[in-house]
């Protein structure tokens, strides 16, 4: 039921089965009703005997089958509800037990009534049957019967008597004393027969006839042998039921008419006196004859009465109890439905299916029930589409929440009370150069190389749960200089901030300002550098001049040795002056670099333009160039960018002959013959098509990990000679460009072959209006 | 046909379960105004059948004749048939047996066209009822001259007239079934 895919309104299925049920609930109804009408029409051909007596057979019969019809049908009702249970189908046990329980409701008090009508029955038709009525009905009937035989015999002894008074009188004279033998009699006819049947005379209005009726053979034969018979007739054929008056019955009697002296039986005469009875005499005989017939017709069929008694009350028995329990199984069915449904949806509901469940039409409360668990259901089923909706919403904002903490630059940690790491963020393993993911679970203080970290985040900590309460902060926040690596100089500036999170949970971000650090140095230094350059250039003019003015004054007064002394002083002098002067120069380029004047400048112009002035370097494959002919002109000041280009290649050129010295040295060879790999200028236009990217590879040494992150910083260099300003300006002037600057070294096959310094640049806006002024960066003089 | 048919529904003559009647005369007669049948059967009434007739209570008898003509082609089909209702009845009052014989059912509002005989002993009225003389079946004319002619004879007690008590109580007792079916072909004879 349950496992249906979907739960249409009514699937093909169901609706066969509630046909089919309805069906049976119309035959069983019909069955039912039929046995009923049959039961009364058999109760009541019970009582109406002429009705009984024609259909009882029938009648039963037809209850017979319809009781065999309801046993079918029960049968089947209980095969099914077997078999349910027997595959355990959901909620047979609840039907057989409804069903049980009416049916016993239904059977008992059935039974009680069957025994007692049965007791009664069989009682009582023993009861009617009674030895005194028995015998009263016998001594009526062998009173009729004794009455009778007087009359009869009283009429034979009349017949003698008339035979004797005929016995003298002629055939011919006859008819005058058969009259008086009639009206002496009381008979209504006095007939005299001949021996072979032949009349010779009568009386009475049969005289009248033309063929009287004539004695039956037997009482002829009877009468010749010389005793007088009689025989009462008109008693035999039975009375009419609509006769109101009893038949008229006559006493026949016949009697030999002797001839005194002749004794032939030839010439015999009989006489026949037809007697009335009388008809109260008769009327009584009759019924008392017929009471008796009935008693005993009765009497000996009480074994079949009783048996036609008990028969219909057993049968009656078993219409009720077959229809008893069949309307049990169908009503249990009906109570159980409801409940059946209910009990499935609370299964379905357990199950989590939260679908809309089957509502029952009826008005009753079980009815009502099953709306009312659908209505819940629904409800259910809201509440838990809102709470999916929320939780849908939530993990978006999770999601969300989750992208932004993973995008965040900084890092991020959540800790627990004591310091455990709980969670972190991609941004905290970049800043801090720890897969921090992996320690989660763990305390920050115990992670390696964060020991002081952790300490100091947590004693901040608890300072902050003191001030919290004092002063009511929402957060502390710090600057940490946190130790990486071996190097002391590979430190990570950071600034933290911590809060309390809703729960036990505490936040920690924190941000890596080495940048800004290193800006603020940058910064720093162009400020000292500007003072210094302002106040050493000033007296380095007058110190020159005078060492000249020296020399010139006294070149010609010194001898040999003292004027080569003075010569190289004053060389030295003026030397260390220029070479001062350059110094504080370079100083005040870097921190007087003007403003960038940004113009579109075809960067592929400006490389060959340079190139031309590393002539030298280009002729011997020290140099090579590779221009993306694609690349459209940028937005940059051609002169900035012509000393970028310059600082850039001489960076290179002197870092990969460095790298050749050292190689040759370690191996013994020529300088000129470790020139391997070429310094490399390339411009190229960015797969996207908006940045144009200047990129110079070396073959030097690379960068140690420490020098890598604070290249850019002026005063840091790795030559013996350097000022550290070259790479200060370079950055300095991406920087006033817009451009992004990349420093890494070059790493094939896990070994460093070099460094690589990129830089790209944004477009000019509209590609049209390069196109318009190409190469104008030809105006501009070469350095 | 018709003959093999009755022959298996009712196998062999002088069946056991007859019902203890025996047939002990079938004969059939062509006199001058008609077919006749001529049957005697032989039959003991048991006690509780005396019993009842003793008691005052009517029994039913029925003798019944069909007379078929033989087709090869289909079915025999029926010519003439005849049927002998008899009531017997004993008479308290006047201690005498009446039979009561009639050719159509007999029914307890009248006897109608019944002839009536009394008896005065069971033993004679019983002779009377054994006796099936003269059951006249169909005119001569409708008969065919046919040496054999096959015939069914029945001759049973009439339960159905019996009340109804009697009835189901009779059902399934054999004191009450008094009865003989026999079919057989039978040379048609000269009446004398």
């Amino acid at each position: 039921m349950s496992d249906k895919p979907g739960r249409p309104p009514a699937s093909p299925e169901a609706r066969r089965s509630r046909a089919r049920r309805w069906t049976l609930s119309v035959v069983a109804a019909l069955v039912t009703a039929i046995g009923l009408v049959l039961m009364f029409l058999l109760a009541q051909a019970t009582n109406n005997r002429a009705l009984y007596e024609r259909n009882y057979a029938r009648l039963f019969g037809i209850n017979v089958v319809v009781a065999l019809m309801l046993a079918l049908v029960l049968g089947w009702v209980a095969f099914r509800l077997i078999k349910r249970l027997r595959q355990g189908k959901f909620g047979s046990r609840l039907l057989i037990k409804l069903a049980a329980i009416f049916a016993l409701v239904g059977v008992v008090p059935g039974l009680l009534i069957y025994v007692v009508s049965y007791q009664f029955v069989s009682r009582s038709i023993e009861s009617w049957f009674d030895v005194k009525v028995e015998g009263a009905l016998d001594a009526g009937l062998n009173l009729g019967r004794a009455t009778l035989d007087s009359l009869s015999q009283d009429a034979s002894n009349k017949a003698r008597a008339g035979g004797a008074l005929l016995a003298d009188v002629p055939d011919t004279s006859a008819g005058l004393v058969l009259e008086r033998i009639r009206e002496q009699f009381g008979a209504s006819d006095v007939l005299l027969w001949s021996g072979n049947g032949q009349l010779i005379a009568g009386a009475g209005a049969s005289r009248f006839q033309l063929n009287p009726e004539r004695p039956p053979a037997q009482m002829m034969r009877q009468a010749r042998t010389g005793s007088a018979v009689a025989q009462i007739e008109g008693l035999d054929e039975p009375q009419q039921p609509n006769a109101t008056a009893p038949p008229a019955a006559t006493v026949r009697a016949l009697a030999l008419v002797r001839r005194p002296g002749f004794d032939l039986g030839a010439d015999t005469r009989l006489l026949e006196l037809l007697v009335p009875l009388p008809s109260a005499v008769v009327a009584n005989a009759l019924a008392v004859q017929e009471a008796n017939r009935e008693y005993q017709e009765r009497a000996l069929a009480r074994g079949g009465l009783l048996r036609m008694y008990i028969g219909t009350l057993t049968l009656s028995l078993f219409l009720a109890v077959f229809g008893a329990v069949l309307l049990a199984v169908l009503f249990g069915n009906q109570l159980a439905r409801p409940l059946l449904v209910l009990a499935d949806g609370v299964r379905q509901v357990a199950a989590g299916d939260l679908r809309p469940t089957t509502v029952l039409p009826g008005k009753d409360e079980l009815g009502g029930l099953t709306r009312s668990f659908a209505l819940m259901t629904q409800q259910l089923a809201d509440a838990r589409g809102a709470v999916e909706k929320t939780l849908g919403e939530l993990d978006a904002a999770r999601g969300n929440l989750q992208t932004i903490l993973d995008n965040l630059t900084s890092g991020v940690i959540v800790l627990s009370a004591d310091g455990t790491v709980t969670s972190t963020n991609p941004g905290a393993t970049r800043v801090l150069r720890l897969p921090l993911a992996a320690y989660e679970g763990r305390k920050l203080a115990e992670v390696p190389g964060l020991e002081a970290f952790g300490q100091d985040v947590l004693q901040q900590f608890a300072e902050f749960e003191v001030e919290r309460s004092q002063h009511g902060l929402d957060h502390w926040q710090h600057a940490f200089e946190l130790h990486v690596g071996g190097a002391p100089d590979d430190t990570i500036n950071l600034v933290a901030r911590g809060a309390d999170l809703p729960g036990p949970s505490r936040l920690l971000v924190f941000d890596d300002i080495s940048e800004i650090v290193s800006a603020q140095r940058a910064q720093a230094w162009g400020e000292v550098a500007r003072r210094l350059a302002h106040e050493i250039k000033n007296p380095l003019t007058p110190i020159q001049l005078s060492a000249e003015r020296l020399e010139m004054k006294l070149a010609g007064k010194l001898e040999g040795s003292e004027q080569a002394v003075l010569a190289k002083s004053v060389k030295t002098i003026v030397d260390q002056v220029d070479a001062m002067k350059r110094l504080v120069n370079e100083f005040r380029d870097y921190a007087r670099l003007p403003a960038a004047e940004l113009k579109p400048v075809d960067l592929n112009a400006l490389v060959t333009d340079i190139l031309h002035l590393y002539e030298n370097e280009t002729s011997h494959g020290r140099v090579q160039a590779e221009l993306d002919t694609r690349c459209p002109p940028i937005r940059g000041d051609a002169q900035q960018l012509r000393q970028v280009i310059h600082n850039l290649l001489q960076n290179a050129l002197d870092a990969t002959d460095a790298a050749a010295q050292a190689a040759s040295r370690q191996h013994g060879q020529h300088p000129g013959a470790a020139i391997a790999q070429p310094v490399l200028v390339r411009t190229r236009l960015g797969d996207s098509g908006e940045r144009v990217r200047l990129t110079v590879q070396d073959a030097g040494t690379g960068f140690a990990e420490n020098i890598l992150k604070r290249a850019f910083e002026p005063y840091v260099t790795t030559k013996a000679k350097g000022t550290g300003l070259g790479l200060a300006v370079v950055k300095k002037i991406a920087d006033e460009h817009g451009a992004r600057i990349e420093l890494s070294n070059r790493i094939q096959d896990g070994a460093v072959v070099g460094a690589q310094v990129s830089l790209s640049f944004a477009l000019l806006q509209q590609r049209s209006s390069v196109a318009a002024a190409p190469h104008s960066s030809q105006e501009h003089p070469v350095i | 046909m018709v003959l093999c048919l009755l022959a298996l529904a009712a196998p062999g003559p002088a069946r056991a379960d007859d019902g203890d009647v025996e047939l002990t005369q079938l004969r059939l007669l062509r006199g001058d105004d008609g077919v006749y049948l001529n049957a005697a059967v032989q039959f003991e009434v048991p006690e509780l059948v005396a019993e009842v007739l003793e008691k005052g209570i009517a029994v039913y008898f029925v003798a019944e004749a069909e007379l078929f003509r033989e087709r090869w082609y289909w079915w025999d089909t029926r010519v003439a048939k005849a049927s002998r209702h008899m009531r017997l009845a004993y008479q308290p009052l006047t201690r005498r047996w009446r039979l009561n014989v009639s050719p159509v059912p007999i029914s307890n509002a009248g006897f109608g066209a019944s002839v009536a005989q009394n008896f005065d002993s069971l033993q004679d009225a019983l002779e009377a009822i054994k006796r099936i003389g003269r059951l006249r079946l169909a005119d001569s004319a409708d008969v065919d001259y046919e040496p054999e002619h096959p015939v069914v004879f029945r001759f049973r007690l009439d339960t159905s007239q019996l009340p109804r008590p009697f009835q189901i109580g009779a059902v399934g007792q054999s004191d009450w079934n008094i009865s003989v079916e026999r079919s057989v072909k039978l040379p048609m004879e000269k009446a004398p």
